[in-house]
């Protein structure tokens, strides 16, 4: 057999070779669309594998026809390091063929990251944290009942949302995820394990913190994080929002059109860029985040209290936040603009703050 | 259209901007401002710093504002236009010794040879003692983590971004100390890097007199901006700003001329000799 008719196990690739041909399964495949001044490319990206393990994979082209599941052959591909990681690459002199009659039993090798690395590039992971917020329901899937837990994981880098099928959490436990899986919903990234996760429950070597992070750190949408800078832009839409107090609903009117004689509620929405030096996000922060910034407690933010307008609220947010070094803690989302930090709370820098930072930034030089 | 991207908004250190000598114009937009090379190889077009007025001149239709931060000064300038009318009204309510953040666009003036910074003022609001120390402690952080960048790339020949990414600094670090070495090849960031140590406003406790003279003489050397000697109200501020009382730095100009080691050019200007 000459050696470019070779086919090769995917733990036998090394990174700098060329027309490799390989046997796997697309174990997922997802795509992507790029816009520049040239217009819209679309590629396609996601994790193969065979019985020797997986690997990701950037297909510039990519036959529409293939699905996640698929047993395919791949011929003429390169292998390449991005991040530290070997990728294969197929492009246009590549050939995907499907073979539809075989089977192949897919080793599986999860990465193990920390929650403020995780990305949708890594789909399995192994991943080891703290469960808290559980809640749990029952569900119904493909004619059985099934038990679902739901709730945070926190390790020393951040927190994401947790939901698991079937296999029971509690709150405090420390546990190590071998086989989690890693999506997105509503622009926040999300893990699920079921009964085929390794679930094993360890001691954790950290204690979990405020999870501090510069913002050019900040490359996922995960969340219970808090970062410091000074709040340099602020939206001019950003101010008083009044409500029906029973549908919830937003009011452009004074009244609502499906609720005529329920009174207004008062809620709050502001959104600003912090800037820490290391680069700047995007925030926005709600009314529990920002009263105390405006100094009013919650049961005097009410309609009846006739020192509060939308002139008013606007001028004291205004006031109270830009220019001002900030403490801001809360979740990381994606929207179309990127990545935007969902404030949970909001602080001005104190002394305390200023220890811990300083702390931090020495440690650099140690 | 695709949302443009932000402009990065550089922490440095007036001293950084004051000892700048490269622009580099922007070829792909022809109208827009250039970029300032500092020596901790830094690519500037927008700033922000806190620091203390020492000076402020308002008129109908300009009003110029000068920030110390304990290295050097800040000169600000807003005009009464459609772009500048928003800056005039921040520097307006500025007041003489009050501590501000300021954020803003640098533009660059260059006559016989020498380049002039001045700072368009996006924001410029008072601010705390907090807020300064944060803002001098990260702004310290990053010229420190960016000198021991420069020192990595100036060992071996040829250095490549990749290979100073290796020894744990960031892609922008690296590409800051790339440009250093390249554009300012003997620069004395020994130097730069003690005077943000000690003349930053991070409140240095000085313990003993010679440290306060070595100071205040160091500061009037290394702030004679215009040529016509360093003001008095930015040796106050930054004297300030490193524990040292009004009443040590007048005691201190009496007797550092008195030694020859300085005289008053005019009146409240002092020159090194």
């Amino acid at each position: 057999m000459r050696a470019q008719d070779e086919f090769k196990k995917i733990s036998g690739l090394s990174s700098g070779t060329q027309n490799v041909n390989i046997h796997a399964k697309i174990v997922s495949l997802q795509q992507k669309t790029l816009k520049n001044d040239k217009g819209e490319t679309v590629y396609f990206y996601g994790i193969l594998g065979d019985d020797t393990g997986t690997i990701s994979f950037t297909a510039w082209t990519f036959p529409g026809t293939m699905r996640a599941g698929d047993i395919v052959e791949i011929k003429n591909c390169s292998v390449r390091e991005y991040n530290n990681v070997n990728r294969i690459y197929i492009d246009a002199k590549s050939e995907v063929i499907l073979k539809p009659g075989d089977s192949m039993e897919v080793k599986r090798t999860f990465k193990e990251l920390k929650i403020k690395n995780l990305t949708l590039g890594a789909p399995y992971v192994t991943i080891e944290g703290t469960v808290s917020n559980i809640l749990e329901k029952d569900m119904e899937r493909d004619g059985v009942t099934v038990k679902l837990y739901y709730g945070d994981l926190e390790d020393d880098t951040a927190r994401i949302r947790l939901t698991s099928f079937g296999v029971p959490l509690k709150d405090g436990d420390s546990l190590r995820f071998e086989g989690a899986k890693v999506s997105e919903y509503q622009g926040r990234l999300r893990l699920t394990i079921n009964d085929k996760t390794k679930v094993t429950p360890v001691k954790l070597s950290y204690k979990i913190g405020d999870h501090l992070l510069n913002i050019s750190e900040i490359d996922n949408a995960v969340g219970g994080i808090t970062v410091q800078g000074f709040a340099v832009t602020m939206g001019p839409k950003s101010g008083l929002v009044i409500r029906c107090s029973q549908c919830n609903e937003r009011l452009e009117d004074l009244r609502c059109p499906d609720h005529p004689d329920a009174p207004q509620s008062y809620d709050l929405f502001a959104y600003f860029t912090l800037d820490d030096g290391t680069g700047h996000i995007q925030c926005t922060g709600g009314k529990m985040a920002l009263l105390p910034v405006l100094g009013i407690k919650n049961e005097e933010f009410i309609p009846s209290n006739t020192s509060i307008s939308r002139r008013s609220v606007q001028t004291g947010l205004t006031e109270n936040i830009l220019g001002k070094s900030l403490v801001v803690s809360g979740d990381v989302a994606k929207n179309q603009m990127g990545l935007s930090l969902r404030a949970r709370s909001l602080q001005y820098m104190n002394e305390d703050h200023m220890k811990k930072f300083s702390t931090l930034l020495e440690a650099d030089f140690q | 259209m695709m949302p443009r991207k932000r402009e990065f908004a550089y922490w440095i250190f007036a001293r950084e901007l004051r000892d700048s000598t490269v622009i580099q114009e922007n070829q792909e937009e022809e109208r827009s401002k250039p970029y300032v090379i500092t020596p901790l190889g830094s690519r500037v077009r927008r700033v922000l710093f806190c620091g203390t007025v020492t000076q402020k001149n308002s008129e109908e239709n300009m009003t110029k504002v000068t920030v110390t931060d304990g290295t050097g000064n800040f000169y600000l300038t807003a005009f009464a236009n459609d772009f500048g009318i928003q800056g005039k009204i921040m520097l307006d309510d500025l007041e003489i010794n009050d501590p501000v953040t300021v954020m803003g666009r640098v533009s660059t003036f260059k006559n016989e040879d020498k380049i002039y910074f001045n700072i368009n003022p996006e924001i410029a609001l008072k601010t705390d003692e907090i807020s300064l120390k944060f803002w001098n402690l990260r702004a310290r952080h990053s010229a420190r983590r960016k000198i021991y960048a420069i020192r990595v790339a100036s060992a071996g020949q040829d250095m490549k971004k990749e290979d100073i990414m290796q020894k744990g600094y960031s892609s922008e670090e690296a590409e800051c100390a790339i440009r250093s070495v390249h554009n300012y090849p003997d620069y004395n960031n020994q130097d730069f890097e003690a005077s943000i140590t000690t003349g930053s406003g991070q409140a240095v406790k000085r313990p003993d007199e010679k440290n306060n003279r070595d100071f205040v003489l160091s500061y009037i050397k290394s702030n004679d901006s215009d040529g016509k000697g360093c003001r008095y109200e930015d040796i106050i501020a930054a004297a300030k700003n490193s524990s040292i009382s009004q009443d040590d730095v007048d005691n201190l100009l009496n007797d550092l001329g008195s030694e020859g080691e300085i005289f008053e050019v005019s009146l409240k200007r002092y020159k090194g000799i």
